[in-house]
């Protein structure tokens, strides 16, 4: 009898200590990116828990993949805007997006293929196919998206931890997948927040809640249904376009440099402002690839979100409109500043609040012309005109 | 600097533009009118559609004796190269000072002028919503889904308002962007970079 209860206490005690050990083993995957444990286990005041499964999402989501159908719906001020689309992504590069045609939608069978260094996109409307190099392809550029992607995660992750309050604050069952819902709350107000849905087993995100500075949601987009690692071959990410299809070649951007080496390419001065709102960094700039609109794009970050700050010589607006901000609107969900000073046009693209870029955009000091270029052209012209001249006395000599 | 331009002044620079003769200021100054002109893009239109037809024209040949004979005629010179080069030696050296002397009138000027440069043409906002969407493409959560979605949508806004130009309507007709373990990597040959701005 002591025997048998001594085999008994044995064999519960086996059973104790194994059972907090068996969710981990549920899935190989799981426990390779030491997520958090089965929602039982999961610690929803530890913060650095929630930090550990983004930093995961930032560091490995473009290795899983998957074949899936997405929706995403946009507010703005001028409508919604709403799409599904099909979606196979090959990792590391390879990503296919075809959206759906739909009563909420105009963009019904629009293709985009990328394969990490150029996109194609077909639009069967209006019969184009747009192309676009990836930046990785300047001769300039040292670096591919993904490299960028990667030197940006760490950066970005020490921002988002200095900016934003990261929280896990629930688990939820989402397209037949288990997910923990994580929330990042802006500490710095006027900002946007956002919550993400993040698988349990992959590190990838299932869907994405956007919250403008004042609360409301902007955005949306989740996967209606998903399948992990499925077998995918390469022909899917092959695009087959008519004939008659017109093609377009889109600009591209250069590289990201600091600033005082763009200011040296640029032939203008840029001014910098002097408010930058709370938490954001200015990562550098590139020159604007569309010539017809020379201009300087300064990137500043908080981690998560992006501020865009063009400076554009030579094209200024009336001066009526000088220093005041001269137009505000909402472009697809982005606010959008434009205002002049001196020959300069600035514009300011985020989705921050309007005030915190108002201020941004008041403190933007004078522009000083580096070399005025309609004096530089009057001397290349006085150039010209004596070297013909002599050219000319020379050939009559 | 750019300036704003009358439509008299766009058309009479309209074939140099089709040319690609103007300076960077002209074909500026050209292009941002014609956003906002249809009357002279309508004109661009049909200067274009005749320059092509007469480009598509065969070139007659020159005879054979026409260069020899050209060659002579410039050697041989004549009475009337003796007054260009009187005018070459006097009026160009005078002409010369006196754009010294104006210089600095000239260049109050056209300061000036460049003070009262171009009115909000245009609105457009669509290259920079743009390179913002890029530049967020770059944040480790962003959605790329939306943002492709708002992207492509601004690529076709910018094609349909005539500041987007296709380059080659006979082009390839099969993309195909994938390799195989064996690193075979087959891509449609690239599109040559086209003009941004100009008109169809």
């Amino acid at each position: 009898m002591l025997k048998k209860l001594a085999a008994a206490t044995v064999l519960y005690l086996l059973i104790a200590s194994f059972l907090p050990a068996l969710p981990k083993h549920t899935t190989a995957l799981a426990s390779l990116f030491s997520l958090p444990e089965e929602s039982s286990g999961v610690d929803f005041s530890d913060a650095e828990a929630a930090i550990r499964v983004i930093q995961e999402v930032a560091e490995k989501s473009s290795s899983v993949s998957f074949r899936a159908t997405k929706t995403v719906i946009l507010w703005h001020q001028s409508g919604t805007s709403a799409c599904i689309s099909n979606i196979a992504h090959k990792a590391p590069n390879l990503t296919k997006t075809e959206y759906l045609p739909s009563s909420a939608s105009s963009c019904g069978f629009r293709t985009v293929i990328s394969d990490g260094k150029s996109t194609w996109h077909y639009e069967p409307s209006i019969q184009v196919v747009f192309h676009m190099h990836e930046t990785s392809l300047c001769p300039d550029n040292g670096k591919s998206r993904a490299d960028r992607e990667e030197y940006n995660q760490t950066e970005d992750m020490l921002l988002i931890r200095a900016n934003y309050e990261v929280a896990l604050v629930a688990t939820e069952n989402l397209a037949g997948r288990q997910a923990y819902v994580i929330e990042l709350k802006p500490r710095h107000p006027g900002n946007p927040s956002r919550r993400i849905w993040v698988d349990r087993e992959y590190p990838f995100i299932l869907k994405t809640e956007k919250y403008g500075p004042d609360g409301a949601m902007s955005s949306v987009s989740f996967y209606n249904q998903i399948e992990f690692v499925p077998l995918l071959s390469d022909d899917i990410f092959k695009l087959d376009i008519p004939p008659h299809v017109a093609k377009v070649e889109l600009p591209v951007s250069g590289n990201v440099i600091p600033l005082d080496e763009l200011e040296k390419e640029a032939d203008f001065r840029i001014p910098v402002p002097e408010f930058t709102p709370p938490g954001y960094v200015i990562e550098g700039g590139i020159l604007s690839p569309y010539k017809a609109f020379p201009s300087a794009h300064i990137r500043l970050t908080d981690g998560l979100n992006t501020i865009s700050y063009f400076v554009s010589p030579g094209i200024a607006r009336d001066k009526s409109g000088e220093n005041k901000v001269s137009a505000m609107s909402d472009i697809s969900g982005a606010t959008v500043l434009r205002w002049s000073k001196g020959d300069y046009e600035f514009t300011l693209v985020s989705e921050l609040d309007e005030s915190l870029l108002t201020q941004m955009a008041q403190s933007v000091g004078a522009p000083h012309m580096q070399a005025d270029s309609s004096q530089q052209s009057l001397s290349q012209y006085l150039t010209r005109f004596f070297y013909q001249l002599f050219w000319i006395e020379r050939q009559e000599d | 600097m750019i300036k704003n331009m009358t439509c008299e002044k766009v058309r009479s620079l309209l074939s140099a533009y089709l040319d690609r003769e103007l300076d960077y200021h002209e074909l500026r100054s050209v292009e941002l009118h014609l956003i906002d002109c249809p009357s002279c893009q309508e004109e661009c239109r049909t200067l274009r559609a005749t320059k092509d037809l007469l480009g598509a024209l065969d070139s007659p040949k020159l005879p054979r004796e026409f260069w020899p004979e050209l060659r002579e005629k410039i050697n041989s010179g004549s009475a009337s190269d003796s007054y260009s080069r009187l005018l070459v030696r006097v009026l160009v050296p005078v002409a010369a000072l006196l754009v010294l002397a104006i210089l600095p009138l000239a260049s109050a000027t056209h300061t000036k002028a460049s003070k009262s440069l171009t009115q909000a043409r245009t609105n457009l906002v669509e290259p920079y919503v743009r390179e913002h969407i890029i530049s967020e493409l770059d944040r480790p959560f962003s959605d790329k889904t939306s943002l492709g979605f708002v992207a492509a949508g601004q690529a076709v806004t910018m094609y349909s308002s005539d500041f987007l130009e296709s380059y080659d309507h006979s082009a390839p007709h099969e993309v195909v962007t994938s390799s195989n373990r064996a690193g075979r990597r087959i891509q449609a040959e690239p599109f040559q970079r086209v003009m941004f701005l100009s008109p169809k």
